[in-house]
Parts: C-alpha cells; structure tokens; sequence
C-alpha cells in the first residue's frame, strides 16, 4: 500500500516544552487510521502541523511524496539555497522545488489535498449551512473582483457549480433540510457534521478530523462512525484523533498511539489494546476523562 | 566638543520630552492591560489635567494672591483626584457595559469619549492657546558641561516623574491590589475565580492611570507655558506611541518606551529637521507593530487553535 | 437565550432583491430631492452623498472583510491630490483624472496595507492610524516640492462635461449621484460573489478561512485595495468641488467620521451606511447653530449607541444577529 502521508521525526517545541517529540508513522492510501493518546499527549499539535497551522521544530512531513512541512529556513540557509535566489522566477521547475523548500501556508496545503476539521468546532457561525459550505469548492474557482461586477457567463456557470458542489455536500452529510439555517443556530451533533461537509467540500485527498465525536451522544456516534466509513468508501483517506475509545476501535483499522508526545504504539486494534504500555498510559487518564484538551 | 555638548544638551531635551510620554503611556499600558482596550479617551483626560491646572492656578492667585511654592502641592491634589475622578466615571458609564461586546464597540466608545472631552474643554476654555499665570515656573538652571545646561523645570520634571513611577512599580510588583492587578490582566475570569473583585481592580486601575496622566498634563503646560484643546490627541498618540514601542500591558515597558521616544525624537529633530518628528515617531510605531508586535519587552504570545 | 431562540423563528433568507420599481423609485427621489433646495443644501446633500460612497468603501474594508481600518481618510486626499496634481501640472481635464485617481489611491492601499496585513484587530486600527497621520504630514511638510504644504493645492479647474463647466452645486450633486448609483450596483454586486463570501469567511473565522483553502492575505489585500481605490475616487470628486485642497483632508477626524458612518449605520450595511451618512453629515449642517457642540453630540452618539444600539441603527441582518449572539453566549455560562 502507498504512504499518501509520511510523518518523519516530527518535533514540536514550545518554549521549553516539548509537546511532540521524534513521531513517526504513515498514513496509508484509503484507510482510517486513529491517533490516540491521553490528554496533552500532542495530538492536536501534530494535526496543526501538517495542515501548516504551526511549522514543526524538527521532522518533516511528506504528502503525495512532497514535502509539505518541515522546520523554516533560517536566513542562513535561504542564503545558501539556490532555489531561494531564484524563487522569484516564473519557471515551472523551479517553482516547483521552491514549494518543497519553503514554509506552506495552510491554504496552500488545503489546495494540495488534506482538509481537517477542528476540535473546538469552527464554523462561519453567522452565515447559512449551505454558506459555509460553499466556501469549499472556493480554492478551485476562480471569479475575482470583474467576474464579481460583470458576472460573465464562466462567473455564472462557476456560481451554480459552487452551490450545486455545496449541495450535494450538505445531502451526502444528511443535513440538506438544514441549507438556509445559521451555523450557529444548528443543533451541536449537526454542526459537527457540517463542519465535516465544509471539509469534504474541498475535495480533499486526506481528510484530518479533530475528535468528531466529542460531545456526541450514543446514537450520534454510531451514525457518525457510519458516515465516516462512507467517506472512506466514497475514496478519501481519513485521520482522525479521537478520544471516545468506542469510536476508535469500532472504525480505525490502524491505531497510533501517543503518550506525552511520544509514539508508544502503532498497529491494528487488537495489537494495540493489548500493548501494556498502552494500557498503562490509558489507565491513569481513567480518572479525568472528561477534563477537555486544550 | 561642540558636538558632545549638542549631543548632551539634546539628550536632556530628550529624557524629558520622555518622562511625559512614560507617565501618559503608563495610562494606556495599564488600561490595555486589565481590558485589552486602547483608551483613545486618556490623551484627553491629560489635557483636562492641563486645563484644571490653569483653573487651579488661577483661582489660587485670586484667593491668596500667589501662585508659586507650596500652593502647588493643593492644586495637584485636588486635579490628581479630579481627573481620576472622570476616569472612573468614564469606565463605569462608558467601557464596563461593553465589557462582553467585542472589541470594536469599546473602541468606539473610547473614541466618543475623546470627543466629548475635547468640545467640552474647547466650549469651556476656549479655542485659543493658553498660558500659565507667570512666575509660576521656575527660572534658573544648572549649566553642565560647556554650553549644555539642565534648567530647574526639567530638573523638577525628571524628579516628579520617576518617583511617580517608581511608585506606581512598587505599588504594582509590591503590594496585594497591585499583584491583583497583574492577575486581572492575565485572566479576568479565573481572577474571579481567586477571590478578585475584578471590578474594583479595573476601577482602580482608571483611578491611577487618569491620575498620572491629569499631572503629567499639568506639568507639559509647565514646561511649555502654552497649549490648547489639541494637546490631548497630539501628547495622547505620541504617548500611545511609546507603550506599543515597549511592549503594551508592560508598565516598565511604557516606561522605557517613553524614555526611547523622546529622546529618538528630540535626535530626529535636531539632526534632521524638526518638521519630521512626528514622522519620525509614526515610523517607529509601524516598524514596531510590522517586526515586532509585542513591543521591546512584551513577550510572544502563541494563538491558541 | 431568548435572543437565540427568536432567531429560529426568523426568516433566514437574507437580503432579497428589492423589486425593481423600488429601486427606481429611490433613484427618482434622489434626483428630484434638491431641485426645490437652496445653493447651501444642495451642498449638504452633495457632501452627504459623498460621505456615502467614502463609506461605503470602507464598508468593503471594515464591514464585509472585518478589518478595522481608522486610516481611511488618507486615501481620500491620495486621490484628490492625485486629481488635483494631474489637473494643475498636465492640464489635464478633471473627469479623465478620476481613473487614475482610483488607480493611484488602489496603489497606495497596496503598499501600505501589505506589510500590515498580519495584524489583527487593534494592532491594525492603530497602524492605520500612524499611516494616515504620516500621509496628511507628508503633504504637510511637502514631500517632493508639489504638494503645497500646509496650504494644499488650489486652482483646480472645475470638471467640464460635453462643453458644460460644472460650477452649480447642482451639477456637483448630479456628478456624485451617478457616482453613487454606480458604487451601490458595484457593491451589492461583490455581495452576493465568490470574493465577497471570502470576505465574510474571513471576518467570521480567519483559521477557519485559511483551513478552507483561501488565501487570507490576498482576500483581505483586495479589500483594502478596492476600498481605498474608491476612496480616491471621492477624492477626486471633491477635488472638483472645491477646487481647493489641504492635508486637513487626511487628518484623523476625517477618518473618525467614515468609521463611524460604518459603524453607526450598522456595519456591512448599505442602507446603514445612508443613515450614519446623514447622522454625521447632514445633521451637524442642519442644526449650524450647534457647531460648537457638534463633537461633544457626536461622542455622546457614539458611545450610547455602542451601549444601546452597537448592531448599528440600520444594520445587515447578519451583523444584528451576531452581535445579539455574543451577548446571549456571554449571559449564559458555557
């Protein structure tokens, strides 16, 4: 099977803190593959990274075998990079080795292919369900400021593309009686699958979901646990950070598992429930389960 | 040696041109501090410090027939406590309904609030400059080296102004309202949660800001001898200048903002040309907030996600 | 929690197109609106109608994008003085000066909002600030020896249509009305598009936005560009006018004013901004007698209407909304 993404030594510093510390692992074209850890073991930290939110202290990641995190360049080494000096020139070729040397912004890695969603739910809380969506199919539409005030055909044509994309984005999450609603008026268990459907609205390759199922109730999770099988099915790869057990091990095939920054285990689920050191990381959490990550 | 003695003498300029920056910056600084808002309303409560100032003066030549000496100690007091005064009227009626409303309504609010302090001393007092009754501010001087002098108003100014601020750093690093306060301005909420009246401390905190500022008013009028309506917004931006410069919520930062101001701009004057200082001074406030946001001694500060 | 509630049972379509004879109806009025007035009302209205399209183009900036820009006067002498120089130096006529105005205040906007573009919030309310003080002290302290100094530039020669000198109110009026009309149809236009919903991803959530795939510092780079374009444009509209211009233009008051027609009227706004238009502009000509007391009103407006009223007093739905949200989330513990 193909590594669609490759975290290699990855390292994350805050100050004195070390909040993710030499991960490694891959993420296999079209499976759902589960990162778990207690509280503060650096998952949300990972996922900043590798959808360019933070650069990484050390360790890169790779995405369709392109580098598209690592550590920033100091002026230093921008000075003694070739491609640096020449970054400005519209040459394909070089362009290209430039986008694998320099920091990507998180748009930029939207647009190559991963679209996440966030643990604390982020929408655009003041616009309708289908508005939000439709900010999906944004990066690969093109109206600017004189399709916005002549509206040419191509700009017509490409706004009923826009909404006709969020549509069917909004049915396949099952929220489609919901378009006209606010964001923020939507009930809890639908926001969180709006926020998936805005996600899936960018077509991505690798879909990175921060604790879906936090604060779900039963029925809501196993509807999700469907919906997230769905989308592996429909071809797109899934990571996803859970902290809810039951959701892990009823739909990750692989299963990472992080402890206070390190990786401590990694492979399917009866591997990992039964890795001592899994258990004995699980087993003081017990207590404070439901204390929120930060 | 005609240089040093430039040198010298501009530096004096300088510090002092600084000290009234630090001492309104410390207005703004702790404002931003407890509540995260540029209180656009402080370069005029410093203003009404200078127009109370001439009332008191006025009004002492009147009664006792003298305006110098001592009677300047009961005229500080009453215009300290003034201006305090406004300030915490101004928090109560004008920033604490808006405590919960964003960011941008308290901003409005403030800039309002500047308004209707700059008409109202405008209607009062009139539109033309002012100047002091003479013979209230001392003459004479000490000369240093060569022709590089220090006069007493400056000599006044420089001791007024640090041990103001020493105290307001004692009171602040030393004392339980002052440790409150630093609470406040890392989290109101768990602040509250320690047993802080959060209320009282930002209360507090417009009593001393205004406070400072409404003396430093009264002491620019001092040194220049005139002023008018606008001295406010121009002292108010430049001293707001100075808090961003070194770190804004950071009272020794605003000091030292202050100090860096003034004398940067009292340089840039002399060896440039005067007519760019200001611009001088609003080049530094964009290169700061451009490289460096936090200001000389803010420390980073990571955003959540 | 009855706020949010309320909301439900609110139609959320938002902002359907008015019918068109309403339209044209407003379009009639506002022809026919000074013809029994005096020289000096005609005036007001104009300037009025000027501080419209001034707010309305930092509407683009502060109301849809969300970025509070309290430089904006800057632009508007950027562009009156690019009139004014093009008029006074080339001889060239004022009407052709216009694009290049808008071009030259766009230009501005960029160079000076690129580096500033990170910042957030009251970080860059006050870089714009600096900016248009050291624009206005440019022009004060005559930058490359054409501006005039304090004076500023006078003599420029009135804008001549088809043979006809502007020189009545009237024509001025008519001038800026078409203006007017066209910078309405232009913005309910970016409304409903694809860079106008980048916008209003942005000013909802920037991370979200990012997270989404657009390009944050383009979307918000074109907003300051546009708004500023267009502030030159009124610029170069009053240059006409008054044939006379000063740095005062770019002074902060200026600024003030265009913020608070935004945020007054209700932000994001059109019609919100026609209200703050007559409640900064045409109110203060009216009661003249009260000129001396205009800013302490003023001040007064503004902060009780932040108190009482912050949606604005004509507000966007969506903004309304927003703002009532926050404080049913802060009333009730999470």
């Amino acid at each position: 099977m193909m590594a669609l993404l490759k975290i290699q030594n990855l390292t994350k510093q805050f100050g004195g803190l070390t909040a993710v510390d030499q991960v490694n692992f891959d993420v296999h074209q079209g499976e759902i593959l589960g990162l778990i850890g207690p509280n503060g073991a650096g998952k949300t930290t990972i996922f900043n990274m590798i959808t360019g939110i933070y650069p990484p202290t050390f360790g890169e990641v790779y995405f369709k075998d392109h580098r598209i995190a690592h550590s920033p360049l100091t002026w230093r080494q921008r000075l003694s990079t070739p491609v640096w000096w020449l970054s400005w020139l519209p040459i394909s070729a070089i362009r290209q080795q430039w986008n694998d040397v320099r920091t990507l912004r998180p748009h930029e890695i939207t647009k190559r292919g991963i679209a996440r969603t966030f643990q604390t739910i982020r929408l655009f809380n003041n616009l309708t369900a289908l508005e939000n969506v439709m900010a999906g199919p944004h990066h690969r539409t093109q109206a600017g400021l004189w399709g916005a005030l002549f509206r040419p055909p191509t700009q017509q044509k490409e706004e009923a593309y826009i909404v006709a994309e969020a549509k069917r984005y909004l049915k396949f999450m099952g929220l489609a009686d919901y378009r006209d609603e606010l964001a923020k008026n939507l009930p809890y268990g639908h926001q969180r699958r709006l926020e998936i459907a805005r996600a899936l609205a960018t077509e991505p390759a690798l879909i990175v979901l921060d604790e879906p199922g936090a604060g779900l109730n039963e029925q809501e999770s196993i509807e999700l646990m469907a919906l997230i099988h769905e989308i592996r099915n429909s071809g797109v790869t899934v990571l996803l950070i859970e902290h809810d057990m039951k959701v892990v091990m009823g739909i990750c095939e692989r299963i990472v598992v992080l402890d206070y920054g390190k990786k401590i285990a990694e492979g399917n689920r009866d591997e990992v429930q039964h890795n001592p050191r899994v258990i004995e990381a699980y087993l003081g959490e017990a207590e404070e389960e439901e204390s929120e990550e930060v | 040696m005609q240089f040093i003695q430039q040198l010298i003498q501009q530096l004096i300029n300088g510090i002092t041109i600084g000290a009234f920056y630090s001492l309104v910056a410390l207005g703004y600084t702790m404002v931003y501090g407890v509540l995260k808002l540029i209180n656009f309303a402080h370069g005029d409560m410093f203003m009404w410090g200078a127009y109370l100032g001439l009332t008191g003066f006025n009004v002492a030549l009147a009664m006792v027939g003298q305006a110098g000496g001592w009677s300047i100690l009961p005229i500080v007091i009453i215009l300290m406590l003034t201006v305090a005064l406004v300030g915490v009227l101004v928090e109560r009626i004008a920033y604490r309904p808006l405590r919960s409303a964003g960011r941008l309504a308290p901003v409005i609010s403030a800039l309002g609030v500047a308004f209707i302090l700059q008409s109202l001393a405008r209607n009062v007092y009139g539109a033309s400059y002012k100047t002091y009754p003479t013979g209230i501010t001392p003459t004479g001087g000490l000369s240093l080296a060569g022709s590089a002098r220090v006069s007493t108003m400056q000599i006044i100014v420089l001791i007024t102004s640090f041990l103001l601020m020493g105290a307001l750093y004692l009171f602040v690093q030393r004392t339980r309202i002052g440790t409150a306060m630093r609470a406040v301005s890392l989290d109101h909420d768990t602040s509250r949660l320690m047993g802080i009246d959060v209320n009282r401390i930002i209360a507090i905190v417009f009593l001393i800001g205004p406070g400072l500022g409404g003396v430093a008013g009264m002491i620019v009028a001092l040194y220049y001898g005139s002023f008018d309506f606008t001295l406010g917004w121009s002292y108010g931006l430049k001293a707001f200048i100075a808090a961003i410069l070194g770190g804004i919520g950071n009272i020794p930062g605003a000091m030292l903002g202050g100090m860096l101001l003034g004398i940067i701009e009292t340089l840039g004057a002399g060896y440039l040309s005067p007519q760019w200082k200001d611009v001088i001074a609003y080049a530094i406030l964009i290169i700061i907030l451009i490289f460096r946001p936090t200001g000389l001694l803010g420390e980073r500060v990571a955003e959540k996600v | 929690m009855t706020a949010m509630t309320n909301m439900n049972t609110t139609p959320t379509r938002l902002r359907k197109i008015n019918p068109l004879w309403w339209q044209i109806g407003l379009v009639v009025v506002s022809i026919l609106l000074p013809l029994p007035l005096g020289d000096y009302y005609r005036t007001v209205l104009w300037r009025t109608g000027l501080y419209t399209i001034l707010g309305l183009s930092l509407n683009i900036i502060l109301g849809y994008a969300g970025l509070f820009q309290l430089g904006h006067a800057a632009f508007y002498a950027i562009g009156a003085y690019t009139a004014g120089l093009l008029n006074l130096h080339f001889g060239i006529p004022l009407l052709l000066t216009f694009p290049v105005a808008v071009i030259v205040s766009a230009f501005f906007g960029f160079i000076i909002t690129r580096p500033i573009l990170h910042l957030r919030g009251d970080y860059l309310c006050i870089v714009t600030i600096a900016f248009g003080e050291v624009v206005r002290l440019m022009l004060v302290n005559n930058l490359f020896g054409i501006t005039g100094g304090a004076n500023g530039l006078s003599r420029i020669a009135r804008p001549v249509l088809f043979g006809l000198v502007l020189r009545q109110p009237i024509y001025h009026y008519y001038l800026m009305l078409l203006f007017l009309i066209i910078t309405i149809f232009a913005i309910r236009r970016l409304e409903n598009s694809r860079l106008g919903r980048a916008w209003m991803y942005v000013r909802e959530d920037q991370v979200a936005a990012e997270a989404m795939g657009i390009d944050t510092t383009h979307v918000k780079l074109l907003a300051f560009v546009i708004g500023s374009g267009w502030a030159g444009l009124a610029g170069a509209l009053y240059a006409g006018q008054l044939t006379v211009i000063a740095p005062d233009m770019a002074k902060f008051l200026e600024s003030v004013i265009m913020f608070c027609i935004v945020v007054l009227g209700g932000t994001g706004s059109i019609p919100g901004v026609f209200v703050g238009a007559f409640g900064m502009i045409t109110l203060p000509e009216i009661f003249r007698p009260l000129k001396d007391w205009r800013d302490a009103w003023l001040g007064f407006a503004m902060v009780a209407m932040m108190i009482l009223r912050p949606e604005g007093l004509w507000p966007s739905r969506r903004i309304q909304m927003e703002i009532h949200a926050e404080e049913a989330v802060a009333t009730t513990p999470e």
